[in-house]
């Protein structure tokens, strides 16, 4: 999975690319860790339009963002799911956890 | 208290001391008038001696001193004593302060006599209640229990119902494979309290059997329920039979019934169950799950018979002898192919009336291969969506090495009936294949993942037993099958691991409904609501899912 971070004024867009499973995780934290550390950033989007599949592991580590981005007051919200990724969103009642477009 | 004093002049310098006292007295006596009516009115009757009966109405004397305590001064009361009421002779020269004692005396069981009438009511109107709770009781149960399932072909029983329900419930349903799991309870309490304590093992029953579990799992899980709900003790007496029509094969788990058992044709052999502790009666943990295994060659019969029905066969004797007489009447009935004996009597010879439900099921054992043929021809079925399985399996250096699941799916990828179905393979396939390596393989436990470094900590560790992995297999497949709802895709996945409670499991597995989460736990749920069928070998080792073709 490749992972390119935009960010522009208070809002960081977290693009993925490939194949979202636990082999991401390292990549997905780093990235996580890196954009959380930016005080002036208070919207995380995580933009899913590259990703062909995702598992469970991907799930785990959605949330683990969310936890993160909440205990330094940061919103986070997921975009551009589709196909097989909106399939495993829905079927994991994710849309109660974020806000998903 | 009030008093209804009959005498005449030369007794009412009495009456008129018991006034002094504090006591209300009427003397219609006084006046020669008959009393026409019981007096209700008034806590006691003193007749005086010199009056005697005259005063009372004729005809209506033992009504009359019936109603209310009587004292009968002097002489001896007209009647014996009838009912309730107390004629107590008194000599003439009884002084006011007598009567005033035995007065005092009176109204003290006056008192007691109303609180038991009160008391009576209120035991008749628990009792009607109550027995509206047992018949509300078994209404409820009879919606649990599916009666229609005990319509299977293979299946015959009665119930004789006790006059409160006492606990016996039978069970029946299929495994997707075709196996026949039948349960029968048999509790120990009654009414209500058999209604609710025998709830908890319900529910697991159908729900595992409809997704494949072996009855050992079922037993286990069952035990802990009602170990959970009931920690001070309820322990449910149970049996559970499962019987595999196919291979011939029936698996047996007896706690505290009377032992099933299977006779062959001839009657010349027979097997019986090893006794187990009742469901409830051990923590989780001590709670081991051990089933017999017998096997049938054909037209074999199996019973299961409830503790009524056996203590009323044979009343007063032991476990053995009570299975000896089971299995005497049994025998009476010849090969009970066709035709169920009838319930004994509910009138024991000492004509005493069963207070215990009764229950019978008899299975016949036939051996069935066309649920095998069923299963081969399905899948010669599928032509119309493909033909193809596409298995792997893999060892530690391959699973060191290639990524398994993306490799299975760029192949799977080339099949025409799948190929819209990647998002759920994936999910199903990644899910199945990594809980193998890494819990199956690896041994390693999710609640490693938790906390702050959890996951790094994890996957170091996976790293690491990855790397020294010596001798292991997993083996994953991919088949298209036309089963009843349709065509689908059957994964099965085995790894070589020592297996898992997978009941224990899934009751671990946080709904994907949760708000918050564990940060693991979610794969299975998620390959349990994307599958129209999951089930796992009884090793847990072995999961096989199937899923519909979309």
């Amino acid at each position: 999975m490749q992972t390119t971070v935009i960010t522009t004024d208070a809002r960081a867009v977290i693009k993925l690319e490939g194949r979202f499973d636990f082999n991401s995780h390292r990549e997905f934290r780093e990235c996580v860790d890196g954009v959380l550390q930016q005080g002036a950033i208070r919207e995380v989007v995580v933009d899913l339009g590259g990703v062909d599949y995702l598992d469970s592991s991907a799930l785990g580590m959605l949330l683990m963002l969310r936890d993160k981005a909440r205990g330094c007051n940061k919103e986070v919200s997921l975009s551009n799911c589709r196909g097989a990724v909106k399939q495993v969103l829905d079927i994991a009642n994710f849309g109660k956890l974020f806000a998903i477009s | 208290m009030k008093i209804l004093f009959l005498g005449e002049a030369s007794s009412l310098a009495i009456a008129q001391g018991l006034m002094h006292l504090g006591h209300e007295v009427d003397c219609p006596g006084s006046a020669n008038k008959k009393l026409l009516q019981v007096p209700e009115a008034c806590d006691v009757v003193i007749v005086a001696e010199d009056v005697g009966a005259r005063l009372l109405p004729p005809g209506l004397e033992k009504e009359w001193l019936s109603a209310v305590p009587c004292l009968w001064m002097g002489g001896k009361p007209p009647l014996a004593s009838p009912g309730h009421a107390m004629p107590i002779p008194l000599s003439a020269s009884s002084t006011v302060e007598t009567l005033q004692a035995i007065l005092a005396l009176l109204k003290v069981s006056a008192q007691q006599a109303q609180r038991n009438a009160l008391l009576t009511k209120q035991v008749d109107h628990l009792r009607v209640a109550v027995d509206g709770e047992h018949r509300q009781a078994r209404r409820m149960l009879e919606q649990f229990v599916h009666n229609e399932t005990l319509s299977d072909p293979a299946i015959q029983s009665w119930t004789r119902p006790a006059d409160i329900f006492s606990g016996d419930l039978l069970l029946a349903a299929r495994t997707p494979a075709g196996a026949l799991h039948i349960m029968l309870v048999d509790d120990m309490q009654k009414g209500t309290l058999a209604a609710v304590s025998t709830l908890p093992v319900v529910a697991p029953f159908y729900r595992m059997t409809e997704k494949g579990f072996g009855i050992d799992a079922i037993v286990r899980e069952a035990n802990s329920r009602i170990f959970r709900f009931y920690p001070e003790g309820c322990p449910v007496h149970a049996t559970l039979v499962s019987v595999d029509f196919a291979d011939g094969v029936i698996h047996v788990w007896n706690g505290g019934t009377p032992a099933p058992i299977l006779l062959s044709r001839q009657h010349n052999e027979s097997a019986e169950a090893t006794p187990h502790a009742p469901l409830g009666s051990l923590p989780p943990a001590a709670f081991h799950v051990e089933t017999d295994v017998w096997t049938f060659r054909d037209k074999e019969m199996l019973a299961l018979g409830s503790g009524g029905l056996l203590r009323q066969l044979a009343p007063g004797a032991d476990r053995a002898g009570a299975l000896q007489a089971f299995r005497g009447w049994l025998e009476g009935y010849g090969n009970l192919q066709h035709a169920l004996p009838e319930a004994p009597s509910m009138q024991s010879g000492g004509g005493l009336i069963a207070r215990d439900d009764m229950s019978l099921i008899v299975v016949s054992c036939h051996r069935d291969q066309t649920s095998r043929q069923d299963r081969e021809r399905a899948v010669e079925g599928a032509s119309s969506v493909g033909q193809w399985k596409l298995s792997l399996s893999v060892g530690p250096d391959e699973m060191r090495s290639v990524d398994v699941v993306p490799l299975m799916l760029s192949a799977i990828a080339q099949f025409e009936a799948v190929k819209d179905m990647g998002g759920v393979l994936f999910v199903v396939l990644s899910e199945l294949y990594n809980n193998a390596l890494d819990h199956g393989v690896l041994g390693l436990d999710s609640s490693l993942k938790l906390g702050e470094q959890g996951m790094e900590t994890y996957l170091d560790e996976r790293a690491k037993r990855l790397a020294g992995l010596v001798s292991a297999q997993i083996e994953l497949s991919l088949v298209l099958e036309q089963g009843p709802e349709g065509a689908g895709v059957v994964i099965v996945c085995r790894d070589s691991g020592k297996g898992f409670d997978y009941s224990d499991i899934l009751n671990r597995t946080p709904s994907a409904k949760d708000d918050e989460p564990l940060p693991y736990g979610r794969g299975l749920s998620l390959v349990l609501s994307m599958a129209r069928r999951v089930e796992f070998n009884t090793q847990g080792n072995q999961l096989r899912v199937e899923l519909s073709l979309c």
